[in-house]
């Protein structure tokens, strides 16, 4: 991981406490036993209600991103593909039929060449 | 569909707020003073907005995200639906995972955000006697259990496998120990009374699918696994209600048992008398049927089964990767480890690969189910670079292996994992 300003202070925070724990208990103690809190007797649940981001972002620009705008963001976010490993042509293929034949996604059949376009060349151009 | 999933069809390529306040500058940030950022400082926001898993051949760079409700900083997989890895350092912190620290896992992009705790009510219907309505006080009523279990997905740390396959491409963070405290599912099924030639159990949460004909995610378990005693409805998690994001109110408890059938928001329980044959049971979340579900890739023929135990793990928790100690003196390490399905037997370190190994000395034992903390020290006389080595045996006996397994599913990954420090 990246260290950042939080995680280095995270850390020094980590030592301080490590070395107190060392006074207390050599060697290193091991992760601390904070039991979560027993429930009280009474214990009730209340309503909840949260609002959650939300993202739409398109695809990165490329031949076919329109296509795959229009056809791939219904279900889940782009990060869904992006963040997929470099995968063959048979394996898009295999998804994107996953997608229309299991999941029900309702592909626009004039999109399909551009979408299996899209998904073989947007790895190769990172 | 639901008017939420409509309204957010509606306005879509709606720029994030992050991207909307960076595109807006930084004086529209200050103006702004969201909450979530109200506690930071700009630097941090900006210094904090990426992190590497790191993950073979990449894509690994992801975002840090404070965005969820009831989350801390978690690593951003995708934000609809929410797939939220929790950061390697929180396992550090403690034996059980902070609620909001806790990863999160979303399969459809309908999910409840509202939920009413007076009108809810948990059906049980199906081959039963008497189907029951319970609301949340009913079942709170009932007898209370308690226990500490490791949650984990699937594919957790598929983002390692190789070669690389599709999915969440996880790091090692899709997994969590928490408290849980419950009623027994045995204990609704015996008051519903089951009828003879029930097969399996049934389990619905309240999210849902976008599109009409699209399979709803719901899982099933064995009549005898249900009625263990042991599978549970939780209604608390590390001693508070459950956050949303994590199955609010009631999320199946199967201690042992991959993630996938944990189904979060549970409303209702059907006992069937025919084996489950959904898309999620009968083709999704399969393994290869050998040790280990172990194949080779592009390897045909081999016999798939439903993902059911899980298998010991273990990890170093207070040295990263690349970490730099000092030679010559003693080291201290330390982590966690779950045996699976049962408990943790013994904790091995080794430093020369695998060749020889020490034990570890093990933590408090909070129940087979738990993350077991551990602890040891290595001391190394010579500078150079060493790899630290941490196996895992249960108390079946079962030991991590040295070399990963591999499927096309990127399920059950449980190699012994390897930490390189360099000693100067
Ligand atoms: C009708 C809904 C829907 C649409 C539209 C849709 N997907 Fe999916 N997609 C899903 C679901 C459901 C999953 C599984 C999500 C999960 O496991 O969290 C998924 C998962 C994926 C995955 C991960 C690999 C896998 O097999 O799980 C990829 C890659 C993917 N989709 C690509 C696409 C592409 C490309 C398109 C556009 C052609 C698309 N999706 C359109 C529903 C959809």
């Amino acid at each position: 991981m990246i260290k950042t300003p939080r995680a280095t202070l995270g850390l020094i925070l980590l030592a301080l406490t490590l070395t107190l724990s060392l006074l207390v208990s050599l060697p290193l103690a091991v992760q601390a036993a904070d039991n979560p809190p027993a429930l009280p007797t009474d214990f009730a649940l209340h309503s909840e209600s949260i609002t959650l981001p939300s993202n739409f972002d398109p695809f990165p620009e490329g031949p076919g991103a329109e296509a795959m705008n229009r056809n791939c963001l219904t279900c889940h976010s782009a990060s869904m593909v992006l963040y997929q490993p470099k995968l063959s042509e048979a394996q898009w293929e295999g998804i994107v039929d996953k997608m229309v034949d299991i999941f029900k996604a309702p592909l626009i059949p004039d999109d399909r060449d551009a979408i299996l376009d899209y998904l073989t060349s947007f790895q190769k151009a990172e | 569909m639901s008017e939420r999933a409509m309204s957010e069809r509606a306005t879509p390529r709606f720029p994030s707020r992050r991207s909307l306040l960076k595109g807006l500058g930084i004086g529209a940030l200050a103006l702004s003073s969201a909450a979530s950022f109200a506690r930071r400082s700009l630097a941090e926001t900006l210094a904090e907005e990426t992190t590497r898993l790191p993950l073979p051949g990449g894509p690994d760079t992801r975002k840090l995200t404070t965005s969820f409700p009831e989350k801390g900083e978690m690593i951003l997989q995708r934000t609809r639906p929410p797939l939220l890895e929790t950061p390697f350092e929180v396992f550090d912190k403690g034996i059980f995972t902070p609620n909001d620290r806790f990863y999160v896992r979303w399969h459809w992009a309908v999910i409840p955000t509202d939920v009413d705790a007076a009108a809810f009510r948990l059906k049980l219907h199906g081959a039963v006697n008497t189907p029951l309505e319970l609301s949340l006080p009913e079942i709170l009523e009932l007898p209370r259990i308690e226990m500490a279990a490791v949650n984990q997905c699937s594919g957790n740390s598929r983002g390692f496998f190789q070669p690389r396959v599709p999915g969440g491409e996880w790091g090692n963070g899709a997994m969590g120990n928490a408290l849980w405290t419950g009623v027994r599912l045995k204990d609704l099924l015996d008051k519903a009374g089951v009828k003879p030639g029930a097969v399996q159990v049934r389990f619905t949460g309240l999210d849902n699918v976008l599109v009409p004909d699209a399979p709803r995610f719901v899982k099933s378990l064995d009549i005898d696994h249900a009625r263990d005693g042991e599978v549970m409805i939780a209604y608390a998690m590390n001693g508070t209600q459950l956050p949303l994001l994590n199955g609010f109110p009631l999320r199946v408890v199967v201690p042992g048992w991959y993630s996938t059938y944990w189904i979060k928001s549970l409303e209702e329980i059907e006992v069937l008398d025919k084996p489950d044959d959904n898309f999620w049971m009968a083709k999704a979340y399969k393994i290869p049927d050998t040790p280990g579900a172990n194949m080779k890739p592009g390897e045909t023929g081999v016999p798939m089964v439903p993902i059911s135990k899980m298998v010991p793990r273990s990890f170093l928790t207070n040295l990263t990767d690349g970490a730099e100690v000092a030679a010559g003196k003693p080291q201290p390490l330390r982590g966690i480890a779950f045996g699976g399905d049962c408990g943790v037997a013994r904790i091995d370190i080794s430093t020369d690969g695998g060749k020889s190994w020490q034990p570890a000395k093990l933590g408090a034992d909070h129940g087979r189910y738990s993350f077991r903390g551990w602890q040891a020290e290595i001391a190394l006389p010579k500078p150079g670079s060493y790899s630290v080595m941490v196996r895992c045996t249960n108390t079946d006996g079962l030991a991590q292996p040295m070399t990963p397994n591999w499927n096309g599913g990127g399920y059950m990954r449980n190699v012994v994992e390897e930490t390189a420090l360099t000693f100067a």
